[in-house]
């Protein structure tokens, strides 16, 4: 009986993942593979059961190639890459501090401080992205602040900088949380027996705290990376035309050229790239449950 | 074995030493010093204080007033990692990351490559766990993870060893073995240990003199015996072994039940209850001055005596201690 029900316990999350996520795999897959066509849907060939053959011979990899030819494609796959590398490096950056600083905090402001981390969510993120434009647009609030100190004016709406900012933002929860997660497990005697052997405050936060506390910095960057490179709302709202992530380009393929089948190869590449990360963090976390 | 213990200098003076946390006192007004080379324990139930001393000592906590002097210097402004004293921690507080010749290596940063390597080695010798070295310390016994924080915490050559209730987290039979091997080890170094715990048969044991500390005040500083055979309040007798506290003219004295003697002459009464613990029997004694407790070795031959048997209590001259309250 229990063997029964640990079994379907087992079962449960494997149907979830056929379901929303393999067979979509799937459609995107064979979209990827697929010819456009002025057609409805707009790509061929069809799904057409009683003549298989002719539909696996229709097949190819010819949106692939294009990918690679196109240096539109390259470019935008670099530079995802560099703005959700480089976000991801200022998050921890700014995200380390404030969860270490946290889970010092005595419990009644720790819960307080927690709480304000994730209060963000309760307000639309669509909201929340607008409401940077209201701040970074030339007659914004940001520059209005600048020009009373006497300062000149920055133009930051439309660049990668608005772009990174925003991510930072949007992504901060998600790198305090599982790093405070972990932080705030420690046995503190640690680094006192650390202080006791005769490491100053710093070097016992280099040699014990930090080496630690790295399963939660791993958690914290590939949740905030992954999908920070295929990330959208903030690109599209903040960025300015020269701002290529592969987000906007799937969008653009989709719904501007109709050209399902490259959209699709974009996805399956950007997939492709991030499983990498996702696998590794998958073997730490296995390593850490070991 | 009563070797007698030659009078060394003070390694350790604490001067009037308090720490209050919000408002309670957790040490107040603490006199005490720790002589060069002995073994010292802090003995008294949790809560009374004994631990924040040791992390006074330590350099976790500073005093709220007082002076600690250690060789002669004030320290309490120093931070730990610059104080010539290391701790065992209860818990061991090894490092999981780091390998157990990393962990002991950890405090001997200070020491060239090969000088350091050495120690550690020498260190592994010590504690009996050569070869343990590339062990992380989750891959150990209980036993040989508290081996390698005793390790650790000596690998510097600290002035003084403090111990956080070095043996709790043993099982009995470790405990009794180790007991012994942490006397040993001291005598042979000749390191001054001051050792925190809240057992009294492991301070008795293990401990040159002790401190019985009460209420974030030191009761009573004497030898293992002295504490024992005449304590200074009714709170050290009653918290160390069990005793007869009596009425004595405006005072009480403490009567120790193995001093107890159940014969013909004194105090008239009657065995109320019996307990029989293999080598020992204990009774308890309905007398005209209350309840008595005597416990007598059971001897080959003797029977024991038997409930509702008239006896008479008595107890030699010397077995009586006149208690401060």
């Amino acid at each position: 009986m229990r063997r029964d029900r640990s079994r379907l316990a087992a079962i449960l999350p494997g149907l979830w993942l056929a379901a929303f996520f393999a067979f979509p795999f799937v459609l995107v897959l064979k979209l990827s593979l697929s010819d456009t066509a002025l057609s409805v849907p707009p790509y061929t060939p069809q799904i057409d059961w009683s003549r298989l053959n002719a539909f696996i011979a229709g097949l190819d990899v010819e949106t692939y190639a294009r990918l690679v030819a196109d240096r539109l494609y390259l470019d935008a796959w670099v530079s995802s890459l560099r703005i959700a590398g480089t976000a991801t490096l200022l998050l921890l950056l700014i995200g380390y501090p404030m969860a270490y600083g946290i889970a010092r905090c005595a419990p009644p402001a720790r819960h307080a401080l927690v709480m304000a981390v994730v209060l963000p969510f309760w307000t639309s993120f669509l909201i929340r992205i607008y409401a940077w434009i209201a701040i970074l647009k030339p007659a914004g609030l940001l520059n209005a602040a600048l020009a009373k100190l006497g300062l000149p004016a920055v133009n930051l709406l439309n660049t990668e900088a608005a772009v990174i900012l925003g991510l930072v933002y949007a992504y901060l929860p998600f790198m305090v949380l599982p790093l405070y997660a972990v932080l705030e497990r420690q046995d503190g005697r640690l680094v006192e027996a650390a202080r006791d052997l005769g490491s100053p405050p710093f070097r016992a936060f280099w040699t014990v705290t930090f080496p630690l506390s790295l399963p939660g910095v791993a958690a914290g960057a590939l949740l905030c990376f992954i999908p920070m490179a295929g990330e959208f709302v903030v690109p599209d709202l903040l960025g300015g035309s020269e701002t290529l992530m592969l987000g906007r380009v799937i969008w653009t393929e989709f719904f501007a050229n109709r050209d399902w089948p490259a959209a699709s190869a974009v996805a399956v590449a950007l997939l492709a790239t991030l499983l990498a990360p996702i696998l590794l963090f998958e073997r730490q976390q296995a390593k850490v449950l070991r | 074995m009563n070797i007698p213990v030659t009078p060394r200098r003070d390694i350790v003076r604490f001067e009037g030493v308090s720490k209050r946390f919000g408002d309670h006192y957790a040490v107040e007004q603490v006199d005490l010093a720790v002589r060069e080379g002995e073994f010292f324990a802090l003995l008294g139930p949790s809560g009374c204080g004994k631990t924040t001393l040791m992390r006074l000592l330590a350099g976790f906590e500073t005093p709220d007033a007082g002076r600690i002097l250690l060789d002669g210097q004030d320290i309490a402004g120093l931070p730990p990692h610059r104080r010539p004293v290391t701790m065992m921690f209860q818990s061991y507080a090894l490092f999981p990351h780091l390998t157990v010749a990393k962990n002991i290596a950890y405090g001997l940063r200070a020491l060239p490559r090969q000088e350091a390597a050495a120690r550690v080695d020498e260190m592994l010798a010590l504690v009996k766990l050569d070869g343990m070295g590339d062990r992380k310390p989750h891959q150990l016994s209980g036993g040989q993870q508290q081996r390698v924080a005793l390790a650790r915490a000596l690998a510097p050559r600290p002035r003084i060893l403090l111990l956080d209730e070095p043996l709790a987290a043993l099982d009995r039979k470790l405990r009794e073995e180790t007991q012994a091997e942490l006397v040993a080890l001291q005598r042979r170094l000749g390191l001054t240990f001051v050792v925190v715990t809240h057992d009294q048969d492991e301070a008795l044991a293990m401990a040159d003199r002790l401190a019985v500390m009460q209420a974030g005040r030191i009761a009573q500083v004497a030898t293992p015996r002295e504490v024992y055979e005449r304590p200074a309040t009714r709170a050290v007798a009653e918290f160390l072994g069990e005793v007869n506290v009596l009425p004595d003219g405006d005072g009480w004295i403490a009567v120790r039940p193995e001093t107890v003697v159940l014969g013909a002459a004194g105090l008239p009464g009657r065995i109320g209850e019996t307990a029989y613990f293999g080598d020992r029997t204990r009774y308890v004694v309905e007398t005209a001055q209350g309840r008595i407790r005597a416990s007598r070795a059971n001897v080959a031959g003797e029977t024991p005596l038997a409930v509702g048997a008239e006896v008479a209590v008595s107890w030699p001259p010397g077995a009586a201690t006149p208690l401060a309250e």
